[in-house]
């Protein structure tokens, strides 16, 4: 256990973490170079491509020093606000952490959240100055920026470059020196943590784990805290380039387990693996359900495509614990699933790998957060859905999820965040100077305002140099209501958004314009009308075309000219009918882009 | 009865907004003439009655020389049997037009003239870019009729840029007084791959603009019929009892045979097209094969056909002949259709026949598109 190394790296996206973490594989001779391809650990093609990690991951690295032959274990932790909860468990597995600063960004706000769950958890933070070859590299300052925050000695920033290798042997040394070996009894009951899982289509659900206290073993009778299932430890084993299987594992280790799971669902991040008989007298803290934040409607953009959507949602759930789905139905849409996310971010991941690996062509209503409502007979309902919003008269009041936003920023781009902010329903709550020309504003501001558009507002605004996080903090009253939108006089329930009375009629408006734009001129005027209860708050109108007639059509046309209806008549297909009126898939997805 | 089209593939001049096959070229007029017949003796199998109608189309049919065009049909009387009172129709230009041609045609048996007359307006005639002025069109209709044609078409295009709803009606109100038999009138159309669209693009033509065409159009139907005309067609209008039969023929499912490049024929299953390449055409006669492709109609080919030419007639869809061909079943979920896309007030129900109103017709492919099947 005095040769183990428990660490994880916190870093902005983009700051070089998995460039990083690819070079300490190299040093080390983890992988060879016949198996190198950039950025080993992200081994989805969506993370290569967005550059993020979604999943945590795992890999253990052989280093000699000397006599002395140290395991080195990197966890590998998600880069995104949505996932705060997977990597605080990712955190909680380690000693230490390699806290990754670009050295002409400086710190960020993602960056500094993550690394206060690292010092609330005590770990060993190893400061590195990341992309030190870079000429825009502005070390002196983001050192003032690092010492400011961590209160460490300048001395132990260690500058590096994982680009060109400079620093590697510095951070290698700074792991098995500064970061403590793991603590534990080898000899005490089974206690171990698992930090995340991945479903192999071969194998099932294979379980990440850090062991605290005993020891583990193949084919060991084990339990699993929270969710009180019972397993047989099938095979375990550590994690290199590949799976290695091992007789045990004992505390300190990381490692896998395989034991015939097949749904994500029972392997819990968080939960914590015992032995049956020998238990452990306590879980490990920290646990938490997932708890989806954002819901949204995702229906087959052909309706015969339903049962292959749920089999596509529920492979994916497999491995993803934290979506959430139930079937429901529209009037515009026909049949779906409403689907709770994490957030925004993984909303957008869930699309793109039903697209990429189930084909699987969604359309996504517009998305919004849970509501609690409060009905006159002091009923409690949890709303998902706009249109499960109960009538109003039975309403007493309703409540909405807050969040605590933390924003940093180059202080010429403050004034313009705080409007938005302020606009957001935002109420500024503190604002620190980090260094001259960079400040932290932190307000509290409803979820459902981040869920439209803040994050593209923000980034236009502050020209990219704004960093974003935020955390729950809470449920407040709101005054909210239901808009609706009528296309002929008939509500599209796939439109319907529930939004806060003061946005209401400016939001009203830009739907009905926006979807002038999207609905294509047909045999009769449309009118768009946004309302809310009976009450129309806003109007636009189509006017129909007045002419859809070839004037020609002879011999040689007539073949052709059905080829070109019945190529008319299958693009009608793929709109959605709301009454006579033919409403495209774009004028859905258009109301989460609204400018 | 069947019917025949015949493809001739030149023009002196291409006008920039036709998309039909033809070479601007005075070369291979002569192979050309030679290799059609050659195709009317290989295909005069697929025809055993007697021919109903025989149309000139192109291109120019007016173009080559009298001796091509009568070497073609001299091929198709020896190969096919033709009615005697079939319908024998030349599309020509009014440049073209001369006494000479005049009574060469007559005596050829040609006995419809389609004269591409545009506009009686000398800067429609300029945005067109056609050969002829306003005066020589007229110069040409009167030449027709002095020789002794008394069955003439002519065509008008309307929406042209910088047109009014005026010059139209005056275009109209000449039809009626040079007392022509028939008038097709056309909106113009920017077909895709032709000058005229990538003028457009480029901003160096004005763009044809929808509303006007539409106001044009309602607005030409009805002067076209205050003058006498009847309208039959989307497109076509004539003095009662001169409807072309040749292209009536398309419309009301008749089988027929295209000879030459780029020609359509079909025999009530298959649609077959010969290839538009006159060299392979010519290349392809000599070995005694001409090159083609054709497609077999399936059922719902058939319907949703029928509803695409029926409903741009006048006459509509009789019920009764949509049972026949169709069934019952077909007939009701038409009728069904018709409601459940609230096109009701787009039609009109007279003596059991379902037909397109004035305002249905110019929404005619959108509503056809919505009615067909798969």
């Amino acid at each position: 256990m005095k040769n183990t190394r428990n660490f994880c790296i916190i870093a902005h996206i983009d700051h070089g973490k998995s460039t990083l973490a690819d070079r300490l594989l190299e040093a080390t001779g983890s992988v060879s170079e016949r198996d190198f391809q950039n950025q080993v650990l992200d081994d989805m093609d969506l993370e290569r491509e967005k550059g993020i990690t979604i999943k945590s991951h795992a890999i253990q690295m052989l280093h000699e020093v000397g006599s002395e032959k140290y395991k080195l274990n990197l966890i590998d932790t998600p880069g995104h606000v949505d996932f705060s909860y997977e990597v605080s468990r990712a955190i909680a597995a380690c000693e230490g952490a390699l806290l990754v600063v670009d050295a002409s960004q400086g710190i960020q706000a993602q960056t500094i959240s993550n690394l206060y769950q690292a010092i609330d958890h005590n770990l060993e933070i190893i400061p590195i100055l990341n992309k030190m070859d870079m000429p825009s590299a502005m070390p002196e300052e983001v050192k003032d920026q690092i010492v400011e925050l961590l209160g460490c000695k300048r001395e132990e920033i260690i500058e590096a470059s994982a680009r060109t290798g400079m620093g590697i042997d510095n951070i290698l040394d700074a792991i098995i020196h500064r970061v403590p070996a793991p603590k534990g009894d080898p000899e005490a009951p089974l206690q171990a943590l698992i930090f995340d899982s991945v479903f192999n289509s071969f194998r099932g659900i294979i379980a990440y784990f850090r062991i605290f206290n005993g020891t583990m073993h193949t084919g060991e009778h084990v339990r699993l805290f929270n969710t009180k299932k019972q397993y047989y430890s099938d095979e375990i084993g550590t994690l290199g380039m590949k799976l290695q299987p091992q007789k045990t594992l004992s505390a300190g280790d990381v490692g896998y387990m395989i034991s015939g799971i097949k749904v994500a669902r029972e392997v819990r991040v968080g939960d914590t693996i015992t032995n049956v008989e020998n238990t452990c007298a306590a879980p490990i803290d920290g646990f938490k359900e997932a708890k989806p934040m954002v819901f949204a409607g995702l229906y087959p953009i052909d309706a015969d495509d339903y049962e292959e959507l749920r089999e596509s949602i529920e492979k994916l759930q497999l491995n993803d614990a934290s979506l959430t789905f139930e079937p429901e139905s529209s009037a515009a849409l026909g049949f779906g699933f409403r689907c709770g996310f994490l957030g925004l971010l993984h909303m957008e991941i869930i699309q793109e790998r039903l697209d990429r690996e189930f084909n699987m062509d969604v359309i996504t209503t517009v998305p919004n957060v849970s509501y609690k409502v409060y009905t006159r007979k002091a009923e409690l309902i949890e709303v998902h859905n706009p249109s499960g919003l109960p009538d109003i008269t039975k309403i007493d009041y309703i409540e909405e999820p807050y969040i605590m936003a933390n924003v940093i920023t180059k202080s010429e781009y403050l004034g313009a965040i705080m409007k938005l902010c302020i606009d957001k329903r935002g109420i500024l709550k503190n604002q620190v100077f980090l260094s001259t020309d960079r400040v932290e504003v932190t307000f509290e501001m409803p979820l459902a305002e981040i869920v439209f558009d803040f994050y593209d507002k923000l980034k236009s605004i502050s020209k990219g140099y704004a960093s974003f996080d935020y955390h729950e903090c809470g449920y407040h009253e709101a005054d909210l209501v239901r808009l609706d939108i009528l296309l002929n006089g008939e509500q599209v329930d796939a439109l319907s958004t529930l939004i806060h009375k003061a946005n209401s009629y400016a939001f009203g408006r830009r739907m009905c314009e926006r979807l002038k734009d999207l609905i294509p001129r047909q045999q009769f005027d449309i009118a768009i009308q946004a309302a809310i209860g009976a009450k129309i708050i806003s109007r636009e109108t189509i006017k129909a075309y007045r002419k859809d007639v070839t004037a020609k059509c002879y011999g040689g046309d007539i073949s052709r000219k059905r080829k070109l209806l019945e190529k008319q008549k299958k693009g009608k297909k793929r709109m959605r009918q709301v009454g006579n009126i033919e409403v495209p898939q774009s004028a859905f997805l258009a109301v989460l882009k609204l400018d | 009865m069947s019917h025949l089209y015949i493809h001739i593939p030149f023009c002196a001049t291409k006008c920039p907004y036709c998309d039909f096959f033809s070479l601007a070229t005075q070369k291979w007029h002569s192979d050309f003439s030679q290799a059609l017949e050659i195709e009317s003796k290989l295909r005069s199998k697929e025809c055993r009655d007697s021919l109903r109608t025989i149309y000139f189309g192109g291109g120019t049919p007016s173009f080559p020389e009298t001796t091509e065009l009568e070497l073609m049909l001299s091929a198709v009387r020896k190969h096919f049997s033709v009615s005697q009172e079939a319908e024998i129709t030349i599309e020509a230009n009014p440049d073209d037009i001369n006494s000479e041609k005049l009574q060469e045609w007559l005596a050829m048996g040609i006995n419809r003239l389609s004269i591409g007359v545009q506009s009686f307006l000398d800067a429609d005639l300029q945005y067109l870019g056609r050969r002829h002025d306003a005066s020589k069109a007229q110069k040409a209709i009167n030449e027709a009729q002095k020789a002794g044609f008394s069955n003439i078409s002519i065509d008008f295009i309307h929406g042209i840029p910088g047109s009014t709803v005026e010059s139209m009606m005056q275009n109209i109100e000449m039809a009626a007084k040079m007392r022509v038999q028939h008038l097709s009138m056309y909106s113009l159309t920017v077909e895709e791959g032709t000058i005229l669209s990538k003028h457009i693009a480029q901003g160096k033509t004005a763009n044809i603009v929808e509303d006007f065409q539409a106001e044009l159009y309602i607005k030409s139907c009805e002067k076209a019929e205050e003058v006498g005309f009847a309208q039959y067609e989307v497109s076509n209008f004539c003095v009662p009892g001169y409807e072309s039969v040749h292209n009536s023929a398309y419309w009301n499912g008749a089988s027929y045979i295209g000879l030459g490049p780029s020609a359509h024929s079909f025999d009530g299953k298959s649609r077959r097209w010969n290839k538009s390449d006159l060299i392979a055409y010519i290349k392809g006669a000599e070995k005694g094969k001409i090159p083609f492709d054709s497609e077999k109609l399936s059922s719902i080919d058939k319907y949703n056909e029928y509803l695409l030419t029926r409903l741009r007639l006048l006459e509509g869809i009789s019920l009764r002949d949509m049972e026949k061909q169709f069934g019952a079943e077909a007939l009701a979920q038409f009728r069904g259709d018709i409601a459940k896309n609230k096109y009701q007030e787009f039609f009109v129900m007279e003596n059991n026949s379902l037909s397109l109103s004035r305002s249905g017709l110019l929404l005619a492919d959108g509503i056809i598109a919505s009615l067909m099947k798969g």
